[in-house]
């Protein structure tokens, strides 16, 4: 009995001295790293790989993993320009916000698009990367010359669970909305056994896919034939603490410098680099 | 001299509002072997497990070495110590062999050596025939086995006053004789020692004092064999007449 | 056998298994080890908790002998134990998780990651089922048992802790050998907290690919492998004990 209150009153100390921990903005002249957190499973963007090359960046706190990825380009890039070392972290993707704000990590750099739900939370950058809605289906199937969405009426259409691009499906008038399904693996094997017509998908994460999938191709609409998105939707940035306001500008800076074919470069190399 | 060792004075001792023990009083003095017979639902078996506190009475005091066993404020742990108590069923440390059985209670409470306490276990063990046994799982032991065992596990104590709570009733007939004879030769060194049992013949014959209870009260008591001999109580002379014509 | 650099095309299940199996080594170790420490220390840790829990759960309360300071704090400790241990069997292991890693990380303590947290959880829950399984042994165990060493002089303590645990430890030891092959398949919901057991490496081993199905039957393999060797243990362990029992 006598160690269960000593138990509690140890517990209650170490509550009450930690929650004293202050938090100022990130200070760039006095900081030596900057650390990114990512999922680590969101090829292009970002991946786990075993082996090192000159792009990947070792996982911290965990030996024998790698990540790569265009996302992990672009976090050397700005911690370049920051003249901080950069340390990156694997987290699952709920799990990155919160991880921001307890402080465990000072950006996330994860493919995250600037919802404006999400910005009720954090501070978002300029964006580092614009990608299209495109449609992935068979080369034999009915729809691989379609160019509009128009073609896909009574087409049977899915997507991933929780996405944007689950949304955009209701825009195909006449459409067969199919039930949306856990991961883009299941997505690849419903279109491939004719199971579905076709799914949507960011055009990074279909080239991917097409290029490990010789029987896929996808289709890119012209404007005013795909899907009427906001910009917010197809733009991913970086997402900081609403605090650390000197870090976004330098941030922001540092992003004007990368133009935009560089940054698709980047991400063409990346997509060959993924593992295929 | 004799002097009292154990001081009971009016016990009483209640289960769900049904009397077990109604208004106990006994003395009992040091050396002397006393035996408690009655039937079933008599209270004897109560009345022992009252003296070391296992069963708690609700009235009345315990007295012995000076203080009364139902004063909350002592150690009924350290008087315990010097009372070693003989079950029916035995209650071996199923998980220890016989040696372990016998020196775990010296060795953590007498706080006695580890080679002092193994010498004088099987000294003991000697004394009740089983030192071959020592360091067999107790599991392998016939019931008169174990019960030697355990009188051999309450000596080890060195008790003041052993409690026997029907010791033999247990057992298979052919093993009575064994376990009685270790009892008669406890009781030839002189120790103090109550007894429960049902062995008439055994009662008789070391008995310095016989009670007999019945429904919760001593009926009587008679010293060495008398009770057996001349009864005085109607109650007394039925129980003993059922008894007596085998 | 081949070592696969390129990875082989979609139908080729076996080469993919095999490819994933070669490329990705250090991640399915990584898994193992993880799968491996957090069942045995969690384990190892809440039987020990467990234990310490069940000498205060099965302290009887005397009115006459304690003092009502004692008391009080007796049935205040049994109460929140109990509480402890109904809360942490009722919730899934993957909610405590979620809970406590996201609950603990607002402390900002630097120590406080993912792997400390899936230490934690587990060891917490398996303390709450172990303190069962020890609950139910003891209560297997005869009473005279407890009424023999209260009688030579031991307290309640000592009894609990040098005849009837033992005791009542070597009855459930089947039981705790179960808990810890349960314990293995379930550290697989630590993966929520990003901690790299078997289930998450084989997440990070296939989103680059997108070869879940060959990933997946590669953890499965492995999760059968651990629980199958260790079954073997706990059966062997029962059958010793049993021939044990026969002998009388």
């Amino acid at each position: 009995m006598r160690k269960i209150v000593t138990l509690i009153i140890l517990l209650t100390a170490i509550f009450t001295v930690s929650a004293c921990s202050t938090d100022s903005g990130f200070d760039i002249t006095s900081e030596t790293e900057i650390v990114v957190g990512l999922e680590a499973a969101y090829a292009p963007f970002n991946w786990a790989t075993p082996t090192e090359n000159s792009f990947t960046v070792p996982i911290a706190n965990q030996s024998g993993f790698y990540t790569d990825g265009f996302d992990v380009v672009m976090a050397q890039e700005i911690a370049d320009a920051l003249g901080l070392t950069l340390v990156i972290r694997a987290i699952e993707w709920d799990g990155l916000i919160p991880a921001l704000l307890a402080g465990e990590i000072d950006l996330i750099i994860a493919g995250m698009s600037p919802t404006s739900e999400r910005a009720q939370t954090v501070a978002f950058s300029d964006p580092y990367f614009q990608s299209e809605q495109v449609m992935v289906v068979r080369n034999d199937g009915d729809f691989a010359n379609a160019t509009s969405l128009n073609d896909f009426e009574g087409a049977r259409i899915v997507a991933q669970l929780g996405t944007l691009q689950d949304d955009l499906i209701d825009q195909i008038p006449g459409v067969n909305h199919l039930d949306a399904v856990n991961d883009y693996a299941t997505l690849v094997t419903s279109l491939l056994n004719n199971a579905s017509d076709g799914f949507v998908a960011e055009l990074p994460v279909a080239m991917g896919i097409v290029a490990a999938n010789p029987s896929l191709s996808y289709i890119t609409f012209a404007d005013g034939d795909g899907f009427s998105v906001s910009a917010e939707d197809v733009t991913v940035s970086v997402a900081l603490r609403q605090e650390d306001t000197a870090l976004l500008s330098a941030i922001n800076e540092a992003l004007t410098a990368i133009s935009t074919e560089t940054r698709n470069g980047y991400m063409e190399a990346a997509l060959s680099r993924q593992p295929q | 001299m004799s002097h009292v060792l154990l001081k009971v004075s009016n016990l009483m001792k209640s289960f769900n509002n049904h009397i077990v023990l109604n208004d106990i009083s006994l003395d009992i003095t040091k050396g002397e072997v006393v035996s408690i017979i009655g039937a079933s639902g008599s209270g004897k078996t109560t009345l022992l497990r009252c003296l070391n506190l296992l069963e708690q009475p609700n009235d009345g005091s315990i007295v012995y070495h000076n203080q009364n066993l139902m004063d909350p404020t002592i150690d009924i742990n350290k008087h315990r110590m010097n009372m070693g108590m003989v079950f029916q069923n035995f209650n071996l440390f199923q998980h220890l062999n016989v040696i372990d059985n016998l020196i775990l209670g010296p060795k953590k409470l007498l706080h006695v050596p580890h080679e002092q306490a193994v010498r004088e276990a099987l000294e003991k063990l000697s004394l009740v025939g089983l030192e071959s046994f020592a360091y067999q799982s107790v599991r392998t032991l016939s019931g008169g086995q174990k019960q030697r065992v355990a009188i051999a596990r309450a000596l080890m104590m060195h008790p003041d006053i052993m409690l026997f709570d029907e010791p033999t009733s247990a057992l298979d007939p052919e093993m009575v004789g064994d376990v009685l004879n270790v009892i008669k030769d406890v009781a030839k060194t002189g120790m103090t020692m109550v007894i429960v049992t049902h062995e008439m013949a055994f009662a008789r014959d070391i008995s310095d004092r016989v009670i007999y209870m019945d429904q919760g009260e001593i009926v009587e008591i008679q010293n060495n064999d008398q009770l057996f001999i001349s009864p005085q109580k109607e109650r007394t002379k039925a129980f003993l007449s059922r008894f007596m014509n085998t | 056998m081949f070592i696969f650099n390129v990875l082989p095309p979609r139908d080729a299940f076996f080469e993919t298994v095999w490819y994933l199996i070669s490329n990705y080594q250090t991640f399915f170790l990584t898994g193992i080890f993880y799968t491996l420490m957090l069942s045995i220390i969690g384990t190892g840790g809440g039987f020990m908790i467990a234990f310490f829990f069940t000498i205060v759960r099965t302290r009887k309360i005397d009115r006459l002998r304690q003092s009502t300071i004692t008391i009080l704090l007796t049935k205040l400790s049994q109460g929140l134990i109990n509480v402890y241990i109904t809360i942490f069997r009722g919730t899934p292991m993957m909610v405590q998780a979620m809970i406590f890693y996201y609950g603990v990380s607002r402390l900002q303590l630097s120590f406080w990651t993912p792997i400390v947290a899936g230490f934690v959880v587990v060891i917490l829950n398996t303390t709450a089922y172990i303190s069962e399984v020890l609950r139910s042994g003891i209560n297997g165990v005869d009473q005279g048992q407890l009424e023999a060493s209260r009688s030579l002089g031991f307290s309640h303590g000592q009894s609990m802790r040098l005849v009837i645990l033992p005791q009542a430890i070597r009855q459930s030891l089947p039981a705790i050998g179960n808990e810890f092959i349960i314990n293995l398949k379930d550290t697989s919901v630590l993966s929520v907290i990003g901690v790299t057991e078997i289930f998450r490496a084989t997440q990070l081993a296939t989103s680059p690919n997108y070869r879940t199905t060959e990933g997946f039957f590669i953890a499965a393999i492995l999760y059968l492998m651990m629980t199958l060797i260790a079954s073997l243990f706990v059966n062997r362990f029962e059958q010793s004990s049993q021939r044990k029992e026969a002998m009388v």
